[in-house]
């Protein structure tokens, strides 16, 4: 089975066993586990299509509070409209998740494709929705690399030409052919929604930017820490740049790190004393992983 | 020849004795490098505590609760585990499958502990909570005027939902299970305290320890059947929410964002208000709201701090949450605060007489007991002493986590509102609690980059294992009076199968009743007064100007939690009970050896 299928394909299979168990009567015991593990799970997990989470950890925590509260709410809405009856209840929450997972499961099977619904009207790690902005820089040291920053100079840099991109010789060393090749148009995860992209996984042909950025010290004043937390692939190679007025610099040593296996990675630098104040755009690149930006002020 | 021989084995032995010495502690190095090693270790202890619970025979418990029941090998077989954990955690290869194995196994065997031990649901709060259950599922609707736990039926109707779509025909059913619940709220608690921790910091030796900490300092116990056990689960993942999805501001005002220079170490990113997660908070919100009538105070108050001092926009967020709150409480506890003003009065009835509530009246009872309820408090202070010199560390670091810190204080701001019954004290400590682990852990690690140290593990294992043996006293030191006895589940069984609807039911505090048919009877007790001047004639007096048939109980786990916690002289129950004894109008009519239910009738006095 196709891995995007795999999630739904369980949950499918849970739904079900939870709804044979009341079909058939099985034993109380062990259909009150059945249900506590469904109620608990199930309806939030299935739902987690229309919140994609950004990983497991949220995925858990979610489905947990998003199944809670609509079990709740749905009894307490039923008990109020006087038409409390807990086989019925039952009925809806299953269907539902029935439902959702099995379109799920045929999104990830590639049998259907199902039109984008935007519930996140923002992306708080700055992912875009359209390619314009992007360019390739074509000289220094950061030769190769696409980014989306217009401060880069203008001599340094090409625009995005567009979906058809030549790729990149793979032997090449620094940043990887997919990296250079895919210049971010990425799926965000909050930035649109289809049901079959959410359970999809990254493709070559769409591939789905990992990298974000956790935290970020700002305002810095000059000479003071900054810090920047992200996460990435497991064991990326990343660079942070910032682009100040005086054109882009490479922070916090001049080699690139490793993220570890929970693609966890961090930076701490000292900004400049001689740093002009302003709001500067920061970015981290990785391979694989992709990119991702934010902003720095500087005071 | 002799002393030849002495002095020879002595020059042998030496070297001897060190190299057995060194090759132990190759031993310890292989195994605590060594995950598989460790997994075995944690295993071989975990079996040990389990084959010594087989030694506990819970009724003959006593007032310092399940741990002087142990034995001291069972317990050496958790310390094993807490030695697994400690030494994992150090060990920066460790995987995580190993902390979470070790992390889960503790959870069950600690909070699993009363549901492998009991036989009963334990808890008399458990008990009315399957009596509302009951009402809701015979009546189809629930009564603000019988009880005001109806004006937040939330977990009452999903109980009751639970019940029938799990084929069991009475929520009395779910009790054979009720043990369970703090085992399955506090795994839950602890998978939605792993995101909080993640969206804290980064550095993954914090959030197991914080975690750790967590389990190993729950010992508040609002973990069972009851509504605020799933609220508090509910509080957790709004405020996972709020700080995953609304930090896109910075702290409020200026002059905090000065102070917070350098330091707040987190800032997201993105500046316009999201749809979705907002449709969740109130949702989750909304489903606390309707289930619990203090959680969502709490909620707002750490919302409001997350808005001051994290920089969570919209800054009309807590507006909203307590818009739901007021608008929920005014429309379905109208008939409850007719009869009960001085729930909101005493909002502004002074301080001290919170504090006595909540503190000062508890701290009565059997000498055991006020060893438990001190060890409590010394407990909790010591923990906040380690949150506090982690907050401390962690500005010396300059890199502050002003988000946990207001987080652990926001809980507090409640105390002086209301006394909640003399809990709120403990309430407002069990919400703190994450937060406050969160900043004991960072105590040991403030950044990410410190380092592991062999002093530093061996602070870690004390400073655990102190943990561990302290919660078996604090968390299970009342059980003497929490634990239900096959006995008197019988007789609370026996009297619903003979009281006549209408009949007045009375007791000391603390039985397996109110399951069922609570609106069938009226009720009244023992009081503090009878037990103190042991006049039968005068509670008899009482209880007939009623008009009704009687039925008084008194058991085993009444006279635990008198003797205990009650403040009145040891043994003023049983007294009171011969007395009962003695006076031919109480008719014994049931009797074994945890429980006797008397009757009285109605005599001859009219209306």
């Amino acid at each position: 089975m196709a891995r995007p299928a795999v999630r739904p394909a369980l949950i499918l299979g849970v739904t079900l066993l939870t709804a044979l168990s009341s079909i058939v009567e099985a034993p109380s015991q062990l259909r009150l586990v059945l249900l506590l593990g469904f109620l608990t799970f199930l309806p939030g997990l299935s739902l987690l299509a229309l919140f994609p989470p950004r990983d497991v950890v949220s995925a858990i925590a979610f489905s947990i509070g998003l199944s809670l509260a609509l079990d709740l709410l749905i009894v307490s809405a039923s008990m109020y409209s006087g038409a409390f009856s807990p086989a019925n209840m039952l009925t809806v929450l299953l269907a539902v998740t029935f439902i959702v997972s099995s379109a799920q499961l045929a999104g990830g099977l590639g049998l259907v494709t199902w039109p984008s619904i935007s519930l996140w009207p923002d992306d708080p790690n700055g992912a875009e929705p359209s390619y314009a902005g992007w360019y390739q820089v074509t000289m220094g040291p950061f030769k190769g690399m696409w980014t989306k920053s217009a401060l880069w100079p203008q001599t340094e840099r090409s625009p995005y030409p567009g979906l058809a991109l030549e790729p990149a010789p793979s032997a090449q060393r620094g940043l990887s052919s997919e990296l250079r090749a895919t210049p971010q148009p990425r799926i965000s995860p909050h930035s649109g929604f289809s049901l079959a992209d959410l359970s999809a996984q990254p493709s070559p042909s769409r591939p789905v930017s990992r990298t974000r950025i956790v935290s970020i010290t700002s305002p810095v004043s000059r000479g003071g820490k900054a810090s920047l937390v992200a996460n990435t692939a497991p064991y990326a190679t990343c660079h942070l740049v910032v682009y100040y007025g005086s054109g882009p610099t490479r922070v916090a040593g001049s080699g690139q790190r490793q993220a570890d296996g929970e693609g966890d990675i961090s930076w701490t630098w000292r900004v400049g004393t001689r740093t002009s104040p302003g709001t500067w755009t920061i970015e981290v690149i990785c391979d694989p992983g992709g990119s991702t930006s934010a902003t720095l002020t500087v005071r | 020849m002799t002393a030849e021989r002495a002095a020879t084995r002595d020059f042998e032995d030496r070297p001897a004795a060190r190299d057995v010495a060194v090759a132990w502690l190759r031993v310890l190095w292989v195994v605590a490098r060594d995950p598989r090693a460790l997994l075995i270790v944690a295993g071989v202890g975990a079996a040990v505590w389990l084959v010594g619970l087989r030694r506990v025979d819970i009724t003959r418990i006593g007032d310092l609760g399940i741990a002087s029941m142990l034995p001291l090998w069972g317990i050496a077989g958790l310390t094993l585990l807490v030695v697994a954990f400690c030494l994992a955690l150090v060990n920066s290869k460790s995987p995580a499958w190993l902390l979470a194995a070790i992390l889960l196994a503790i959870i069950v065997l600690l909070y699993g502990l009363t549901a492998m031990l009991e036989h009963e649901a334990r808890f008399a709060a458990a008990w009315r909570h399957a009596g509302f259950t009951d009402y809701f599922l015979r009546h189809g609707s629930t009564n603000t005027r019988l009880d005001a736990y109806f004006a937040w039926p939330g977990f009452f109707v999903g109980l009751a939902f639970l019940t029938r779509a799990s084929g069991l025909d009475t929520p009395e059913h779910l009790l054979s299970v009720a043990n369970w619940a703090p085992l399955f709220f506090n795994l839950l608690y602890g998978l939605v305290l792993f995101a909080i921790y993640s969206s804290l910091t980064i550095d993954r030796r914090v959030r197991w320890l914080g975690l750790w900490f967590f389990f190993l300092n729950n010992w508040a116990g609002q973990d069972y059947m009851a509504p605020q056990a799933l609220a508090y689960l509910l509080y957790l993942v709004l405020i996972w929410t709020v700080l995953r999805s609304f930090r896109t501001g910075s702290p409020w005002p200026d002059w905090l964002r000065r102070v917070a220079r350098d330091r707040s170490e987190t800032q997201a990113l993105g500046r316009r208000i999201r749809l979705a997660p907002l449709v969740v908070v109130v949702a989750l919100f909304t489903a606390l709201v309707v289930s619990h009538p203090l959680t969502p105070f709490f909620t707002i108050a750490a919302v409001i701090v997350l808005v001051i001092f994290a920089g969570v926009r919209p800054w009309w967020l807590p507006v909203t949450l307590l818009g739901i709150v007021a608008v929920w409480d005014a429309l379905t506890m109208r008939d409850f605060l007719a009869g009960h003003s001085e729930v909101l009065t005493s909002i502004w009835s002074g301080i001290s007489g919170k504090l006595d509530q909540n503190l000062a009246a508890r701290i009565v009872g059997s000498p055991e007991h006020l060893f438990i309820v001190r060890l409590r408090l010394v407990m909790t202070g010591v923990l906040w002493a380690l949150g506090g010199l982690g907050a401390l560390r962690l500005w010396r670091s300059r890199a502050t986590q002003l988000t946990a810190v207001m987080l652990a204080l926001a809980p507090l701001s409640m105390v002086p509102l209301q006394a909640y019954g003399g809990e709120m004290l403990i309430r407002a400590e069990f919400f703190a609690l994450p937060f406050v682990t969160f900043l004991a852990a960072q105590l040991f690690y403030p950044l990410p980059k410190s380092r592991d140290s062999g002093r530093k593990t061996a602070a870690l294992v004390l400073m655990s294992i102190v943990m561990l043996g302290a919660f078996l006293f604090t968390r299970f030191g009342n059980e003497r009076q929490d634990y239900m006895s096959t006995g008197e589940v019988k007789a609370s069984h026996y009297l619903y199968a003979v009281a006549n609807p209408g009949t007045l039911l009375v007791w000391a505090p603390n039985l397996p009743v109110k399951y069922r048919d609570i609106e069938n009877f009226l009720y009244d007790d023992i009081s503090a007064k009878d037990l103190k001047t042991l006049d039968v004639k005068a509670f008899e007096t009482r209880l007939r100007s009623r008009n009704l048939e009687a039925h008084i109980v008194i058991t085993r786990s009444a006279k635990a939690a008198v003797d205990m916690s009650s403040g009145q002289k040891p043994g003023s129950l049983d007294r009171f009970q011969a007395a009962l004894q003695a006076d031919p109008n109480f008719q014994v009519v049931f009797h074994n050896q945890d429980a006797e239910i008397f009757f009285l009738d109605r005599g001859t006095q009219k209306p």
